[in-house]
C-alpha cells in the first residue's frame, strides 16, 4: 500500500513539475513582454507629452471644451489623458504580445478568446463615447428650448431626457459585450420606463403646481403682446 | 439654428448689357401688379435729371404670364426705354423665416444680373412694400433710385419708420454693432430692399470679402460690404415698413438676424478693427417724428423669461461670458420688474462676448442664439421700462445712448477677439 501511495505522490509530483516546466517559459515571456511593453509605453507616452506640449495641445483643446465632450476630459489636462491613453494602448499591446507567447508556450488557447473579445470592447467604447456625446447634446438642446418656452420644469426635463439616452446606451454597451445579457434586458426596460414614469409623474403630480404656474403665466400674457412688441 | 444661408452659385440669365437702371423684384406678382409698378418704376426714372433705360427684372418665364403680358403693353412705350426681364426664381433655404428677409436669396442673382447687364444701378425691392402702391409711390421709389443714380452713392438702403417698441433685435443689436465696428450709423443694416451702384454687383453676387475669400453661400449683408470698403453709403426715409404674421420663434430669429452679421466680423475683422468712433451718414426724404406706443408694455412676463435663464442657463453661459458678467447677471436676476435695469455696458459686453463666441465656435451656434435669447428679453424689459416712462422721442434717446456705449465699449471687443485666451473664462 506503501508503495502505491509513493507512487501516486511521485506521479503528482511529476506532472506539477511537468506542468511549471510547460508554463514557466510562457509566463517568463508574458513578463518580459509586460515590461518592456512598459518601458515602451513610457518612453511613447513621454514622447507623446512633449509634442501635445509644443503644439500648445492644451490651449486649444480649452476652445473646443464644450463641443461636447467635456464631460469625459479628465480634471487634469488633456495631453496628460492623451499620454496616458497612449501609455496603456502600448502596454495593453504588451499583454496581448505576452499571452499570445504564453499560449504558443503552453497551448492552453487563452489568446484568441481575449483578441476576439478586444474587437468587442472597441465597439463598446465607441457606443458609450457616441452615447455620451449624444446625451449632452440632446440635453443641452433641450434645455435651453425648454427655457425659451418658458418651461418652469426646463431643468428636469433636461436631466431626465439626459438620463435616458444615457441608460440606453448602457443598456446597449452591456448586451454588445454580452454581460449578463437577460437582466440587462430586464433591467434596461424596468429602468427606462422607470424613468419615463418618473418624470411623468414628477411633471404630472410633483411638478403640478409648476406646470400650472407655467401655464397660468402663458395664459396671462396678454394675447397682444406681441403686436405692442415687435422684436424683428 | 443653422447659420443663415442663401443661394449657392447665383444662376445669371442672359440680358442685354447697357442698361442703366435694373430694378428687380424677387416674387412673381399678378399682371395687374406688375404692370402697376412698371408704371411707377418709369414714372419714378422720369423724376430723375437724365433718361434711363430700364429693365424690370421679375422671376418666371418670359413667354408666359405677367411678364408676357407687360412686354406687349410696352410696346406702347417709348421703344428701348423700358423692358422686363425674367430669371430662375430663387428659393429661400428658410421659408419659414423672418418674412423681411425671405428673400435674401434673390439678392445675390440679381447682383450678379446687374453685372453681367453692366447696368450703373441696381434696386431691388422688397415685394410686400414695392407692391403696394400706398407704401411705395412713385416718388419713394425715385427716393431710393436717386442717390445711386445721380448722387454718386454706392449703396442707398431704407430707413424704416417704427415705434419705440418695433424692431427691437435691430434697435439692440444690429444697429449699434454695425456702428461701433464700421463708423457708419445705418439704421436698418440688415435687409433686402437697396439700391447700389455698379461697384458695389461683383462684391454682392460673388461674396467677396475684402480680403479675397469668396463666401457665395452666405447671406450677402450690402451695408458691411460698403461700410467696410469705405464706399459712399446714404439712407432714405421710406415710412413704415409692413408688418407680416411672423411665425418663427425668437431663438430661430435672432440667428437670422444677427448671424450674419457676426459671420461678417470675421471676414472684416481687420477692417472694423481700425475703425474708431462713428459718423452719420447723409439721409433724404422728409423725416417724420416716431411712431407712438400703442399702448405701455407690460415688462413682468421678459423678467421672467429673463429669471429663468439665470436659474437654468448659467453653466452654458459660463462658457460664452466671463465670471464678471455672470455675476451681474446673477444680480440682476434678484430685482424685482419695476426696479429692473440692464446697464448699456453691460448688454454691449454681452453682444461682444457672443459675437467673439460665435467666432471661436465655443459652443454650438444653433446653441448660441437660444442661450442668448432670455438675455435679450432681459434688455427688452429694462429698455421697455424706461421707454414706457418716457415716450418714443425718450425711446429713441435710449437706443443712441445704448448705439452710444457700443462705440465706447468696442475697446473691449478689440481685446478680446485679438486675445480671447486672456479672458477665457
Amino acid at each position: 500500500m506503501w508503495f502505491q501511495v509513493h507512487q501516486a505522490l511521485q506521479q503528482s509530483l511529476h506532472r506539477a513539475v511537468f506542468m511549471i516546466a510547460t508554463l514557466l517559459p510562457g509566463v517568463v515571456a508574458l513578463i518580459l513582454a509586460l515590461l518592456v511593453s512598459i518601458g515602451i509605453a513610457w518612453l511613447l507616452a513621454a514622447a507623446a507629452r512633449r509634442i501635445l506640449a509644443a503644439i500648445d495641445f492644451d490651449v486649444r483643446a480649452e476652445k473646443w471644451r464644450y463641443a461636447n465632450v467635456s464631460e469625459l476630459l479628465p480634471a487634469s489636462a488633456p495631453s496628460v489623458l492623451i499620454a496616458r491613453v497612449v501609455f496603456w494602448a502600448v502596454v495593453l499591446a504588451g499583454l496581448f504580445v505576452g499571452i499570445a507567447a504564453f499560449d504558443a508556450a503552453s497551448a492552453i488557447g487563452v489568446s484568441a478568446y481575449v483578441l476576439g473579445y478586444l474587437s468587442k470592447i472597441v465597439a463598446a467604447a465607441v457606443l458609450l463615447l457616441v452615447g455620451l456625446i449624444v446625451a449632452r447634446v440632446l440635453s443641452v438642446t433641450v434645455l435651453i428650448n425648454a427655457v425659451n418656452m418658458n418651461l418652469q420644469y426646463a431643468r428636469l426635463l433636461s436631466l431626465g431626457v439626459k438620463w435616458l439616452v444615457l441608460v440606453f446606451t448602457a443598456a446597449m454597451v452591456l448586451d454588445h459585450l454580452g454581460i449578463a445579457r437577460s437582466i440587462v434586458d430586464l433591467g434596461f426596460g424596468i429602468l427606462f420606463g422607470g424613468i419615463v414614469l418618473a418624470l411623468t409623474l414628477a411633471i404630472g403630480l410633483g411638478s403640478r403646481d409648476l406646470v400650472s404656474r407655467s401655464l397660468d403665466r402663458e395664459r396671462e400674457k396678454p394675447a397682444h403682446e406681441d403686436e405692442v412688441v415687435r422684436h424683428f | 439654428m443653422a447659420d443663415v444661408e442663401t443661394a449657392r452659385e447665383p444662376v445669371v440669365p442672359t440680358v442685354r448689357s447697357g442698361v442703366d437702371l435694373l430694378v428687380g423684384i424677387p416674387v412673381l406678382p399678378e399682371a395687374e401688379a406688375l404692370s402697376a409698378l412698371a408704371t411707377r418704376v418709369r414714372e419714378a426714372a422720369q423724376t430723375l435729371r437724365r433718361g434711363y433705360s430700364i429693365v424690370l427684372a421679375v422671376p418666371g418665364e418670359s413667354g408666359s404670364g405677367a411678364p408676357a403680358s407687360l412686354s406687349a403693353e410696352l410696346a406702347d412705350w417709348e421703344p428701348g426705354s423700358f423692358s422686363v426681364q425674367t430669371f430662375p426664381a430663387a428659393t429661400s433655404p428658410n421659408p419659414a423665416g423672418v418674412s423681411w428677409l425671405a428673400h435674401a436669396a434673390s439678392v445675390r442673382p440679381m447682383a450678379a444680373m446687374a453685372a453681367v447687364a453692366r447696368a450703373r444701378v441696381c434696386v431691388l425691392l422688397d415685394p410686400d412694400l414695392a407692391l403696394n402702391p400706398e407704401m411705395m409711390p412713385a416718388p419713394r421709389l425715385a427716393l431710393l433710385m436717386e442717390p445711386a443714380a445721380e448722387g454718386g452713392f454706392d449703396l442707398v438702403v431704407p430707413w424704416y419708420a417704427g415705434g419705440p417698441f418695433d424692431d427691437l433685435v435691430t434697435r439692440s443689436i444690429l444697429y449699434p454693432l454695425t456702428r461701433a465696428l464700421y463708423g457708419a450709423r445705418i439704421e436698418n443694416p440688415l435687409g433686402t430692399m437697396f439700391a447700389a451702384s455698379a461697384q458695389m454687383f461683383p462684391w454682392i453676387a460673388n461674396g467677396l470679402t475684402p480680403d479675397g475669400a469668396r463666401h457665395a453661400d452666405r447671406q450677402p449683408v450690402p451695408t458691411v460690404l460698403a461700410a467696410s470698403r469705405g464706399l459712399k453709403i446714404c439712407q432714405v426715409r421710406m415710412g413704415a415698413r409692413p408688418r407680416l404674421a411672423e411665425s418663427i420663434d425668437l431663438s430661430e430669429a435672432l440667428a437670422q438676424l444677427a448671424g450674419p452679421l457676426f459671420l461678417e466680423m470675421e471676414d472684416t475683422a481687420p477692417a472694423w478693427q481700425r475703425v474708431r468712433g462713428s459718423h452719420d451718414i447723409p439721409c433724404f426724404g422728409a423725416a417724420s417724428d416716431p411712431l407712438p406706443a400703442t399702448e405701455a408694455v407690460d415688462v413682468r412676463h421678459f423678467v421672467e423669461a429673463f429669471q429663468l435663464g439665470v436659474r437654468n442657463l448659467r453653466e452654458i453661459w459660463s462658457v460664452v461670458l466671463p465670471p464678471v458678467t455672470l455675476l451681474e447677471l446673477k444680480k440682476l436676476s434678484v430685482l424685482p420688474p419695476a426696479d429692473f435695469r440692464m446697464p448699456d455696458a453691460l448688454w454691449a459686453r454681452i453682444v461682444y462676448d457672443f459675437a467673439l463666441a460665435h467666432r471661436l465656435r465655443s459652443i454650438r451656434r444653433n446653441h448660441l442664439f437660444g442661450a442668448l435669447t432670455p438675455i435679450y428679453l432681459g434688455w427688452v424689459a429694462s429698455y421697455a421700462a424706461q421707454a414706457n416712462a418716457g415716450g418714443p422721442a425718450a425711446a429713441q434717446g435710449l437706443i443712441e445712448q445704448l448705439a452710444r456705449t457700443f462705440d465706447s465699449e468696442k475697446a473691449y471687443l478689440v481685446s478680446r477677439w485679438r486675445w480671447p485666451d486672456r479672458f477665457q473664462p
